[in-house]
């Protein structure tokens, strides 16, 4: 999109926008061109908006030189996880299964908070069935794949939003996060991903996965840009009783942040280092050094019950899937992909005993981190998003396919938010990205520290070599 | 010893597959059959902690009938 050597983010399209050095219109049609050129070979789009985008675009332009600012989302072209209702519909979760009628219920709270602060809604993009699996060839969908390098996966369930980020289709967008769905293609494609706390965001409109578990949550290049679309997405509402009534934060004004001032944990459970190549960690302790080097003391922490923490999420999100699925999978086994439906029945395995123990085990769980983190007096929690670079979709090291080689579904159970942000490359110039996690509801000190890391790095702006 | 336990996770999958009402090919089953024992293992470690009287995190409150 960009004719500079650095990719358009939303802060400096915003500040284009704003000095006229480029419209709107201009920037949704350029972004309309890298689909137009890439979307055949990256599979990032199910459904496009183009008439009612560059309508809108025209609407941003016209509000923007009558003096009515909407901020910083204003005319900047956004996808959206085709697990969330829009009304320009369908929705389809990737599947053959979902009805129709289920997309027509229109924009939830989220879509309508961005359409008000003045985004551009270009699409639906690509996922994984239902937020869950690997990529099925055997249905008749993209297969989303990454820009770095075609042979390689984009990592999901948020595959569309992430490659089209990284690929200059969109300069931002929307994922869900059920264990890693939003950080894990943020790693994979190079990008920046941030789940919020659990009640943050409301997840009405949502095509549900694991209902305790499920995230919405901001993709795009820096931190600065995910700060500014959670500032717009951030909210109680009355659709989703899970979502909690606060002080409104500004994530933006947040992230002045002096790093001196701060304590990073790197989390030293053997099962980090165990799961992860040697190149990733290498990389992750460059990365903990540039933050060292500008001021941050770090120290290690060992996570309380981090295994039943991560396993946790795998098992009870089966279930509550398994809830959401069963009349469907009972009547239409085989219109599921293979993994969707192997996985979700993984659900009808589990006894509810079983179930309602995860949940006690999680509950004291996660009171035992914060009052580890309270101990070690640490802000932030640091570890590798995941332990391997995107794999291939044939002939992947296994070790790498291992649910281990996640290092985000702990931070599902525990609801904390959780920013993945690139910090280098493998051996094989693919992305790698650097997990912040936080306190319940201190989604300003992870954002702010990812802002303060890519101020430090650029990893966030390399350009991709299938870019439009 | 190996060859009873397959037999067991076979029946026991078999069983819970039937009781929620999915018909599922035999090489499906057998699919699941086999990451039984490894389920079973994941999920009867959470009974190894002390967990006292915690409660779990599902809230009922009386009186609220959602939006």
């Amino acid at each position: 999109m960009s004719t500079t050597t650095a990719p358009w983010t939303i802060e400096t399209a915003g500040a284009a926008l704003r000095a006229g050095e480029v419209t709107s219109v201009q920037l949704v049609t350029e972004a309309q061109a890298a689909a137009d050129q890439l979307d055949e070979q990256m599979g990032t789009w199910l459904a496009r908006f183009n008439e009612t985008a560059l309508a809108r675009a025209a609407e941003a332009d016209a509000e923007l030189a009558a003096g009515n600012d909407r901020g910083p989302l204003h005319g900047i072209p956004l996808g959206i996880k085709d697990i969330i209702a829009t009304d320009e519909g369908p929705t389809t979760a990737q599947s053959l299964i979902l009805p129709p009628e289920w997309g027509e219920q229109g924009d939830g709270p989220v879509i309508t908070r961005l359409r008000e602060a003045g985004a551009v809604i270009m699409g639906k993009t690509t996922t994984m069935e239902f937020a869950i699996g690997r990529p099925d060839f055997s249905k008749p969908f993209p297969i989303p794949r990454n820009p770095w390098n075609l042979d390689r996966w984009t990592g999901g369930s948020s595959s569309g939003t992430g490659n089209g980020v990284a690929s200059g289709q969109i300069l931002g967008g929307l994922g869900t996060d059920t264990g890693g769905s939003v950080r894990l293609p943020a790693a994979y494609n190079g990008i920046s991903g941030h789940k919020p706390t659990f009640g943050l965001v409301p997840k009405s409109g949502c095509v549900p996965l694991g209902m305790t578990y499920d995230h919405i949550g901001p993709m795009a290049r820096s931190a600065w840009d995910c700060a500014a679309m959670l500032n717009v997405m951030a909210g109680a509402d009355s659709t989703d009783r899970t979502t909690v009534e606060r002080p409104a934060t500004d994530y933006l004004a947040a992230l002045d942040l002096d790093l001196s001032g701060l304590t990073v944990g790197v989390v030293a459970n053997a099962s980090i280092g165990q799961a992860s190549h040697e190149a990733t960690i290498a990389v992750f302790d460059e990365a903990v050094g540039a933050l060292a080097g500008a001021g941050a003391t770090v120290t290690q922490v060992e996570v309380p019950l981090y295994g039943e923490l991560a396993n946790g999420a795998f098992l009870a999100l089966q279930a509550e899937a398994f809830a959401w699925h069963r009349d469907h999978l009972a009547a239409r086994w085989s219109d599921y992909g293979r993994p969707t439906r192997l996985t979700i029945a993984h659900g009808a395995l589990i006894s509810a005993g079983d179930l309602v123990q995860i949940e006690r085990v999680r509950q004291v769980a996660r009171r035992k981190v914060v009052e580890t983190m309270d101990a070690a007096g640490v802000d932030v929690l640091l570890s590798p998003t995941t332990g391997y670079a995107a794999t291939p979709f044939t002939g992947a090291d296994p070790k790498a396919l291992f649910t281990k080689a996640l290092h985000t579904p702990a931070w599902n159970s525990t609801g904390s938010p959780a920013l993945s942000v690139p910090m280098g490359f493998d051996p094989d110039h693919l992305p790698l990205g650097l997990q912040i996690i936080g306190r319940p509801f201190a989604d300003d000190t992870v954002l702010a520290v990812g802002h303060q890391y890519q101020q430090l790095t650029d990893w966030h702006v390399h350009r991709a070599p299938h870019h439009g | 010893m190996a060859d009873s336990e397959q037999t067991d996770a076979e029946q026991s999958v078999d069983v819970l597959l039937a009781a929620a009402g999915l018909d599922v090919p035999v090489e499906e089953r057998q699919r699941l059959a086999q990451l039984y024992p490894a389920l079973r293992k994941s999920a009867d470690r959470f009974y190894t902690v002390d967990v006292g009287d915690e409660v779990p995190a599902a809230i009922y409150r009386a009186g609220e009938v959602g939006a």
